[in-house]
């Protein structure tokens, strides 16, 4: 197994991860979307709406905001103690009271943990005009991709495969194929054509069409991927990965442990 | 019932089947609905 | 997760693998296949998000189909393990 880590900040990671085979990738892929928990709103106590939106609109809206997400600090209500009846380790309140004429934005929400709270201050939830008012406790519990989609930390989790791009000896240096390709993928070194990054090939083949030698071989490497990972905030991009892959181990130990008893 | 006047928008008590749907100050026959006090829980989904 | 077998003989087994989903269930396909004492594997999932997914195995002689199932969930987590090492090193990098 071999991992090459092209990119790594706050809310994106791009990875080369080659010698693994596209089940394991796959997984790995399907793991960060609905593997891994997420704290986001679940149910609305509405006392007053006199907003547009009618009750479950609105209720979806908060529903949808990415929550900073601390997954060792609480507990999916069904494992709770207080067995999905709620308390402070498997529940957060956030409030939300405002009146018109203004635009209520997520950062009007005011969490009970102020490590939960809106990864973004800027989403506006309604507008409000004069006298229109919103007063509501919005609960928010951890829950999985699987679950709903407001519970998936991932914006984007997807891998295309590694390219394998040869020239050959056919090559008379007409450099159509530098012009043709739309990523630059090729360039003139030296009286020679080169890749200049592998990763930025689209495998568009616009460059086989342009070339009349035939000297250029497109192929795929079946058991190298480019992962691109975008997060929505809740984790970093390097916890997600991390926490997708100890998913799958925890399914995989948990098999292990139940055929051991056979 | 409790209604609001559309009109003078004042807070309204009448029975709609024994005098009508009319406003007993000004007159108007538009009458909203006020939303009930109590607490509705709804699933964000 | 809770397994359940259906039908199982010296060389074959085919077992009920409740709560899971492709996430496991391929990988731990490309697990088995990657024994050289297992013939033949396979999931399937009869009516998709309604079925629960069901696992077949069949083996060569003298080799019980649960013991491949175990070393090849085994090394599913060992494979695992690398990637999350692999990814904490190069991560601090």
């Amino acid at each position: 197994m071999k991992l090459e880590i092209l990119e790594l900040k706050d809310r994106k990671a791009k990875f080369v991860l080659s010698e693994v085979t596209p089940a394991f990738a796959n997984s790995l892929r399907r793991a960060m979307i609905s593997d891994v928990p997420k704290m986001a709103i679940d149910y609305v106590d509405i006392y007053d709406n006199t907003s547009v939106l009618f009750d479950e609109m609105l209720s979806l809206r908060l529903g949808l905001i990415p929550l900073k997400t601390n997954a060792d600090m609480y507990r999916f209500p069904a494992e709770c103690e207080c067995k999905g009846a709620g308390c402070a380790l498997c529940q957060v309140s956030l409030t939300l009271s405002a009146e018109g004429p203004c635009v209520v934005h997520s950062r009007d929400l005011k969490s009970s943990d102020p490590e939960t709270v809106p990864v973004d201050q800027n989403i506006p939830i309604v507008e409000l005009k004069t006298g229109q008012k919103v007063v509501l406790t919005a609960v928010a519990r951890l829950g999985n991709g699987k679950e709903h989609a407001k519970f998936q930390p991932v914006c984007a989790s997807g891998y295309k495969n590694v390219p394998v791009i040869s020239i050959g000896e056919k090559c008379d240096m007409c450099k159509m194929c530098i012009d043709a390709c739309p990523r630059g993928v090729f360039k003139a070194d030296k009286g020679k054509l080169v890749v200049t990054d592998l990763y930025k090939c689209s495998l568009c083949k616009h460059c086989i069409e342009a070339c009349d030698t035939g000297a250029i071989t497109l192929d795929t490497d079946n058991e190298a991927f480019i992962f691109t990972v975008e997060t929505d905030g809740s984790y970093t991009a390097h916890d997600i990965i991390d926490s997708a892959m100890k998913s799958l181990k925890g399914r995989a130990d948990q098999l292990s442990e139940i055929m051991s008893a056979f | 019932m409790v209604y609001k006047c559309a009109h003078c928008k004042q807070t309204v008590e009448i029975d709609k089947d024994l005098q009508g749907i009319r406003c007993p100050f000004c007159g108007h026959r538009i009458l909203v609905k006020e939303r009930p006090t109590n607490i509705k829980r709804v699933p964000a989904q | 997760m809770e397994v359940k077998i259906i039908r199982k003989t010296d060389d074959e087994i085919e077992m009920e693998i409740r709560g899971e989903t492709h996430t496991l269930m391929n990988a731990l396909k490309a697990a088995l296949l990657e024994d050289r004492s297992v013939e033949t594997a396979t999931y399937t999932i009869e009516f998709p998000g309604v079925s629960e997914p069901v696992l077949y195995v069949k083996t060569k002689k003298n080799y019980d189909p649960i013991e491949a199932i175990k070393k090849a969930s085994s090394r599913l987590s060992e494979q695992c393990e690398d990637f999350l090492k692999l990814f904490s090193k190069k991560a601090k990098a």
